[in-house]
């Protein structure tokens, strides 16, 4: 297999970022975020953020708008083609949820152009969780350290160097393109055995089995009330989740000029579902709690056909107050029995 | 511990059993056992669930905004100051509360406790020490080098006395000296480079209000931020917006910033708010003569004003 | 930055004296620059210190703050809390890396014609020779 030293990866990274959009995990003060390559690189700590905004960035502008109806409209800053996005180090998990994204974006009557385009010549490296955290839980929903779906280069990790094994036609397009910095030999089998033996702390309080059709029932379920009193109603967790897709259309008007953005949203906040007349259909943190997890739990199930949580337990970290997938999946298990 | 732990539960529970109050909030056991989390409670039965709380706690002062009253509620000094901010801001009226108050020895932030550390089963303070325990057994860490960072600016450990129960065990932590430095060190740059570096801090931001609704003195029903029109903020996350933010943010709460921290341990992304905020309380103190602008007043510091304030402005 | 570069000041004036003196170094023709677009307010404490931001956001590149002289409030003590405030705001921006000297605050009575002429000369000047505001500001 062809493998680098752990070494010469930042020159690897500097050499793809002439024809790629790197995005990878880096240090920003006391936290280690994705974020697009600026010279550092941190292989080591699982993001606080997940990598959907390389694909779905949390603020782009869709036009920028100038003249009145009396002289005529003209609109910019259209999209066009950049560099392809090229993933590095994502988890398994992370590799994962793009796939669950593009069953939202991709698929169905309307594919989104930008998402697309972003999305269409992107490689993915994934990198074999040695060591999952205390919060991780993707077991629960079929991945593991080892799990390659969504991946196109799949990279094993021991003390010294880093295994590259390509899985896509793009995968083995990025490895082609970096065989200078790539050595040839060697399996690394006992980082293989480990990544197959590998425990997540979590698995045996998570189920999820049956969750779907068990919530069917579950809409006025006095457990909505329990879990939500304690919700302090920010998006820390919509944001930093990485299967999250909501967004919102907005405009910035300044005179005879301005632009219009698209930007992520949040059910979590009180104005997501406010109407021009002023009525709420999700007044108040209850509901909110409520369709975030059934939107998780049984609407993705049932629209999107698989569970749109990959137990990264990004929102386990991000929670000040603990309501977070892992809880929610437990109670509701309690309250379902 | 225990022994305050067990008083705390009686404590809770003869509240409900008098009539005193028809809610209660304090920390139950989380998720993770070693960590707490907010919990409502309706009926003394559940009295048996109140945790004191040895790391992650949560401050719990905001939740008394929408209880049922008469409301209890457990403080430990610094959420005494976030239940006496929302009385003096008029949110809670202080006859409706029924204030239990404990010591606190400090509480321990879990995410300062090293990675290698990680599979916790549960933690345990020995005297100046936590022992953290794993799969692999038990590790001893000094207590001082696991506390969350209010625990480091601490006003006092000692149960606050403005309370319907006072319980101290006598360990809370002494009050830490106060201390500006890192503001200092801020004042200090040069102007291009302090405003790159929170264009830095910021460009981090994902504005998930975090830290507004972790905030006792964030207490508006309406934030001026979320409505539509007047639009302060926009949903853009872009650099001139998020300045906007941080600065409404952090001055809305200048003069009445009572130091807990909680914003900035709500923060998922790491920024350092108090360092912001800080900055408004030390200048509060030495522009206007306030000793401790953190401790809650009847009339607030931007609420009045004195004939012969510094003149900068001619 | 062009020669002809003029900066962008808004000026936030109270009704009753800072907007009166701009009156007044009006209809007495005393000439001061076109650079500042006023903007009438019931009192210097009606300024939120939110409205500096969004001025250097929309693309001011220096902002007046004016009011009543400490004393002479119309509404007797609006403008003692606009000073409180303005003291701990202004250095706030400082702190967060603006250049405090893009943000004066003056007291002007209705009287003041002069005063208001020579505080926007002098502004302008400064400014001028800043040259553009870059932090804080939108692109658009």
């Amino acid at each position: 297999m062809l493998h680098i030293s752990k070494h010469n990866l930042l020159s690897l990274l500097t050499h793809a970022s002439s024809s790629w959009q790197v995005f990878c995990p880096s240090k920003q003060g006391s936290t280690v975020n994705f974020g697009w390559f600026e010279g550092t690189v941190d292989t080591v700590a699982i993001p606080v953020n997940s990598c959907k905004g390389a694909f779905l960035p949390q603020t782009e502008e869709l036009f920028t708008y100038r003249g009145t109806p009396e002289t005529g409209l003209s609109l910019t800053g259209g999209f066009d083609g950049q560099k392809p996005v090229l993933i590095f180090f994502a988890r398994p998990c992370d590799a994962r949820a793009l796939t669950l994204l593009d069953r939202v974006f991709l698929e169905g009557e309307y594919a989104d152009d930008r998402y697309r385009s972003r999305r269409a010549r992107s490689v993915v490296v994934t990198v074999g969780c040695k060591s999952p955290l205390d919060t991780c839980f993707c077991t629960a929903f079929g991945i593991g350290p080892d799990s390659k779906a969504g991946s196109d280069v799949f990279v094993y990790e021991d003390e010294t160097s880093l295994y590259f094994e390509p899985l896509t036609e793009g995968g083995a397009g990025f490895v082609a393109a970096h065989l200078a910095y790539l050595a040839e030999g060697g399996t690394p089998v006992s980082v293989m055995e480990e990544l197959r033996r590998a425990e997540l702390p979590l698995a045996g309080r998570i189920w999820v089995e049956g969750m779907a059709e068990m919530l069917d029932s579950m809409f006025d379920h006095p457990v909505w009330e329990k879990m939500s009193a304690r919700c302090r109603g920010c998006g820390a967790c919509t944001y930093l989740c990485p299967t999250c897709y909501c967004f919102s259309v907005f405009d910035a008007p300044r005179g005879t000029h301005g632009k219009r953005y698209r930007s992520w949203d949040s059910c979590q906040f009180s104005d997501f579902m406010l109407m021009a007349g002023g009525h709420n259909p999700r007044p108040t943190r209850k509901e909110r709690v409520r369709q975030r997890f059934m939107h998780k739990f049984n609407y993705g199930v049932k629209r999107q056909g698989d569970y749109l949580c990959v137990g990264c337990g990004r929102c386990i970290r991000a929670c000040s107050v603990g309501l977070h997938a892992a809880s929610a999946l437990f109670d509701l298990k309690e309250a379902g029995r | 511990m225990n022994d305050l732990r067990e008083q705390l539960k009686e404590a809770v529970a003869s509240a409900f059993s008098q009539g005193r109050v028809r809610s209660f909030v304090c920390l139950e056991r989380g998720f993770y056992p070693f960590a707490t989390m907010p919990a409502i409670l309706h009926s003394g039965s559940d009295a048996d669930r109140v945790e004191i709380g040895l790391a992650d706690a949560p401050l719990l002062a905001k939740y008394l905004l929408d209880m049922p009253k008469p409301a209890g509620i457990v403080v430990r000094s610094c959420d005494a100051l976030g239940v006496s901010r929302l009385i003096r801001d008029r949110r809670v009226k202080r006859e409706d509360l029924y204030i239990i108050s404990i010591s606190c020895p400090g509480v321990v932030d879990t995410a300062k406790i090293p990675m290698s550390m990680h599979r916790i089963t549960a933690l345990e303070k020995a005297g100046d020490a936590l022992i953290v325990h794993t799969a692999l057994g038990p590790t001893e860490l000094p207590w001082s080098s696991v506390l969350l960072d209010r625990c480091l600016a601490c006003v006092s450990g000692a149960a606050s006395t403005d309370a319907d129960v006072v319980l101290d065990d006598g360990r809370g932590k002494p009050p830490a000296p106060v201390d500006y430095s890192e503001i200092d060190e801020v004042e200090h740059m040069a102007p291009d480079e302090r405003y790159a570096m929170w264009e830095k801090e910021f460009a981090k931001c994902i504005r998930c209000f975090a830290c507004r609704n972790a905030c006792p003195a964030c207490s508006c029903r309406k934030c001026s931020l979320d409505l539509p029109e007047p639009e302060w903020l926009s949903r853009a996350v872009i650099l001139p917006e998020q300045f906007m933010f941080h600065f409404t943010r952090a001055y809305h709460v200048a003069g009445r910033c009572v130091g807990c921290g909680e914003c900035e341990r709500a923060c998922p992304v790491g920024l350092p708010l108090m360092k912001l905020n800080r900055k408004f309380t030390r200048d509060i103190e030495t522009l206007f003569g306030v000793d401790d602008a953190r401790i809650p007043r009847d009339v607030e510091v931007l609420g009045t004003f004195l004939p012969d304030d510094p003149e900068e402005f001619c | 930055m062009s020669l002809d570069w003029q900066p962008k000041i808004v000026g936030f004036t109270c009704n009753w004296c800072s907007y009166a003196g701009a009156d007044l170094a009006g209809t007495s023709r005393m000439s001061y620059p076109a650079s500042v677009r006023i903007i009438r307010v019931p009192c210097s404490g009606r300024i939120n210190p939110v409205f500096v931001i969004r001025a250097f956001q929309r693309g001011a590149d220096g902002v007046l703050v004016a009011g009543c002289h400490p004393g002479d409030c119309h509404y007797s003590t609006g403008n003692m809390y606009a000073r409180r405030r303005f003291l701990i705001a202004r250095r706030f921006m400082e702190y967060l890396g603006m250049d405090p000297a893009r943000l004066e605050i003056h007291w002007i009575s209705a009287s003041e014609g002069q005063k208001f002429q020579e505080v926007i000369k002098n502004m302008t000047d400064r400014i001028h020779a800043m040259g553009p505001n870059r932090k804080m500001r939108e692109i658009l």
